[in-house]
């Protein structure tokens, strides 16, 4: 195979293969020869190419999370972020250019290859890329391998980190423009998800948006002409593309006709007559045969933040759920997961929902202990942190659980304690290398020590600063 | 509810002249095509294919079938070039396996139809054409092949007509390629503004083999 070779702003050579992996709405994309990255090069007419390579110069540095600070390499595993830019042709040659239509002055992005875990073999034999896609679409789904398509814990966990990338972004003032599930790739087989497509930033302070973003995961306010991609049009995005890797379905396509044109019909559908077919009051829009997984059983954070985004936020944008919520909602629903009595799959148990996996019909017949989580409000008041956490055998509990300060990114994920299930009764393990605090025995659960979990007991999970307060409790198994 | 299909239909030239590699050519394009389109789930979820080819007769060698289920033709070259037929089963075939949206339910996208052909009709081709022009079935896009073909005809279909000169292998390639990159684009990216889906497609600009006729 031949190869070309390119020199970056960056002052490196990249060595690229001649022939395309694949080519976008606005760049066509080579593999470099070792395959350890990509290389880009914008083609057709650039609006403004100023601005462009200006944004591309913002993002590869100043705007880049993977260059320092402690998460740093979380964001590395949870971008695909651009490491270099090629401005200017010096060394390109121009049949190539002209072959492929590229932009002039030209202008390209060095980005890393996506990581082995997001690529699957099809059952035709061919290697593809684990965009979003492939696990939401009906026909899609039934290309995958069964050993790719990962259990339901997983797709939240890969909606965890999605959020959380969302959330990085935005914290920093910049807006995706371009969410939708070509732009994600996620491994439901690992819990693994990955952000791509970033040259497409919008920067703040430079000039708007090249993109609308893609049909499905436009905002209303866009899909009308009323606004340009930003982070509240992202928010919109990101709620359509959770809703779906959740539920496999898209949360505004319904039955309801705008009109007998498909393209008139698609504009209203998605802009000026959105509608949620999971809408409480206006059921003009619901699926005709009822989903077998309704919004409810996602739990009440998820199902809460849904009606924020699909009905109050839908054609208000202030309203809608920001990406830190999401990402505290998921991580929160995480906790209300139980498995299936098979072992084989996992459903959302809490109170007040049925205790049936809704994918399997599978009942639990004894009752499931749950836990709410306090935290200290002053000296010996506690408030309700609104997080309960529902209970199986061998399920772990770790800092975050411990400590009210804590969040699952910033903590180490090593075990506090664990719940065992033995002889027909429950018991709580402490592991945490301190002591616990039985609360109305006055006494210490020490380390490597188990209680017996009743109904109303009361463990003091950390008697340190931050340190919260469990209540047990068990879910009637009549649901 | 499932997704809007978006039904693609392949016209293509199986006359005499096609004989030897252009055929072969085409073949492979369409299998290329396929495997391409597999790679792309936005694609298999929404693309349907089917596959009309004239000689001295049209026939739809393949009816409208979801990509998934598929499988690339095999035909042969042989015949005059039926030109004017084939725009009729063209039209017949839309009006059969296109659904229209009604009060009811939600009908498909407008089609995306590729027309080649590289030499001028053999029969009556002016009335079915105006039909066309007229009625507007989907999105069409002619390409005139070679030397013979006559790209102030295939203006009488559609207005975009596009000049493929060279019917090399490689020429073959890259237009089916470009076909592909123009079903995925459908239905993925919105280029321009919000208006953009009502009014015509954008497609993605040509490989350098073929050239848009004015």
């Amino acid at each position: 195979m031949e190869y070309l070779k390119a020199r970056t702003t960056g002052g490196r050579e990249i060595v690229f293969e001649r022939e395309p992996i694949t080519s976008g709405g606005e760049k066509v994309v080579f593999f470099t020869k070792d395959r350890t990255e990509v290389i880009g090069f914008f083609f057709g007419k650039l609006d403004n190419p100023h601005e462009r390579r200006s944004r591309l110069f913002r993002i590869v540095g100043d705007y880049n999370p993977t260059l320092e600070g402690s998460q740093s390499e979380y964001w590395k595993r949870h971008f695909c972020w651009p490491t270099d830019i090629v401005d200017g042709e010096l060394g390109i040659p121009p049949d190539f250019i002209k072959r492929h239509h590229l932009s002039r002055p030209l202008l390209g992005v060095v980005c890393p290859a996506y990581r082995p875990n997001f690529f699957f073999r099809d059952k035709t034999g061919n290697v593809r890329e684990k965009n979003g896609r492939w696990f939401t679409g009906s026909k899609a789904r039934k290309l995958l391998p069964e050993s790719e398509r990962g259990d339901f814990l997983r797709y939240i966990q890969c909606c965890s980190i999605m959020a959380s990338g969302v959330r990085r972004l935005h914290f920093a003032g910049l807006a995706h423009s371009d969410l939708s599930h070509s732009n994600v790739l996620i491994d439901p087989k690992h819990g693994d998800a990955c952000v791509i497509d970033i040259d497409s930033l919008v920067v703040p302070g430079l000039a708007p948006p090249s993109v609308l973003g893609t049909p499905g995961y436009i905002a209303p306010e866009v899909v009308i002409g009323h606004a340009l991609p930003s982070i509240e049009t992202d928010l919109h995005a990101l709620a359509v593309l959770l809703y779906e890797t959740l539920l496999l379905r898209h949360p505004l396509q319904g039955p309801k006709i705008h009109s007998r044109v498909p393209e008139e019909d698609e504009l209203l559908g998605m802009g000026a007559n959105a509608l949620y077919i999971e809408h409480p009051e206006d059921p003009s829009n619901r699926l005709r045969t009822p989903p077998t997984v309704p919004v409810s059983r996602l739990g009440p954070y998820l199902e809460s933040l849904f009606q924020r985004a699909f009905v109050d936020g839908l054609h208000a944008p202030r309203k809608r759920p920001s990406a830190a919520e999401w990402e505290k909602a998921l991580t929160k629903t995480l906790d209300l997961i139980h498995p299936t009595p098979d072992g084989k799959d996992w459903f959302i148990l809490a109170r007040g929902m049925p205790n049936t996996c809704p994918n399997t019909g599978q009942a639990w017949h004894r009752p499931v202990p749950i836990m709410d989580l306090f935290r200290e409000k002053g000296t010996g008041a506690y408030s309700d942190d609104q997080h309960a956490v529902t209970i199986w055998n061998n399920r772990y509990l770790y800092r975050w659980h411990i400590y009210s300060n804590l969040n699952p990114l910033q903590t180490s994920r090593e075990t506090q304690a664990y719940f065992s299930f033995h002889q027909d009764r429950w018991w709580l393990v402490n592991q945490s290398g301190n002591d616990m605090i039985i609360v109305d025995e006055k006494e210490y659960l020490r380390n490597g020590h188990a209680v017996e979990i009743t109904p109303e007991l009361k463990i003091l999970l950390s008697p340190e600063e931050f340190g919260r307060l469990a209540i047990f409790n068990f879910l009637d198994p009549a649901g | 509810m499932s997704v809007r299909r978006l039904p693609v239909y392949i016209l293509a030239d199986c006359s005499g002249s096609m004989n030897g590699a252009p055929i072969e050519s085409v073949k492979s394009g369409i299998r290329a095509l396929h495997s391409e389109l597999m790679g792309d789930p936005s694609a298999v979820e929404s693309a349907y294919l089917s596959v009309i080819t004239f000689d001295s007769n049209a026939q739809q060698i393949v009816p409208l079938t979801e990509i998934t289920s598929f499988n690339p033709p095999e035909f042969t070259a042989g015949g005059t070039t039926a030109f004017g037929s084939a725009l009729t089963l063209l039209k017949d075939c839309v009006a059969r396996e296109v659904r229209q949206t009604t009060d009811e339910e939600k009908g498909d996208w407008k089609p995306l139809i590729f027309i080649f052909t590289d030499g001028a009709p053999t029969d009556r081709w002016d009335e079915p054409a105006a039909t066309l022009k007229r009625n507007r079935p989907g999105n069409i896009i002619a390409v005139a092949c070679g030397d013979a073909a006559d790209p102030d005809i295939l203006k009488q279909v559609t207005e975009t007509v596009l000049i493929m000169k060279d019917m090399s292998p490689e020429a073959f390639k890259q237009f089916f390629k470009w076909v592909s990159a123009s079903i995925k684009q459908t239905s993925q990216k919105i280029g321009a503004g919000p208006a953009a889906p009502a009014e015509g497609i954008a497609l993605p600009p040509p490989p350098p083999e073929i050239i848009i006729h004015p």
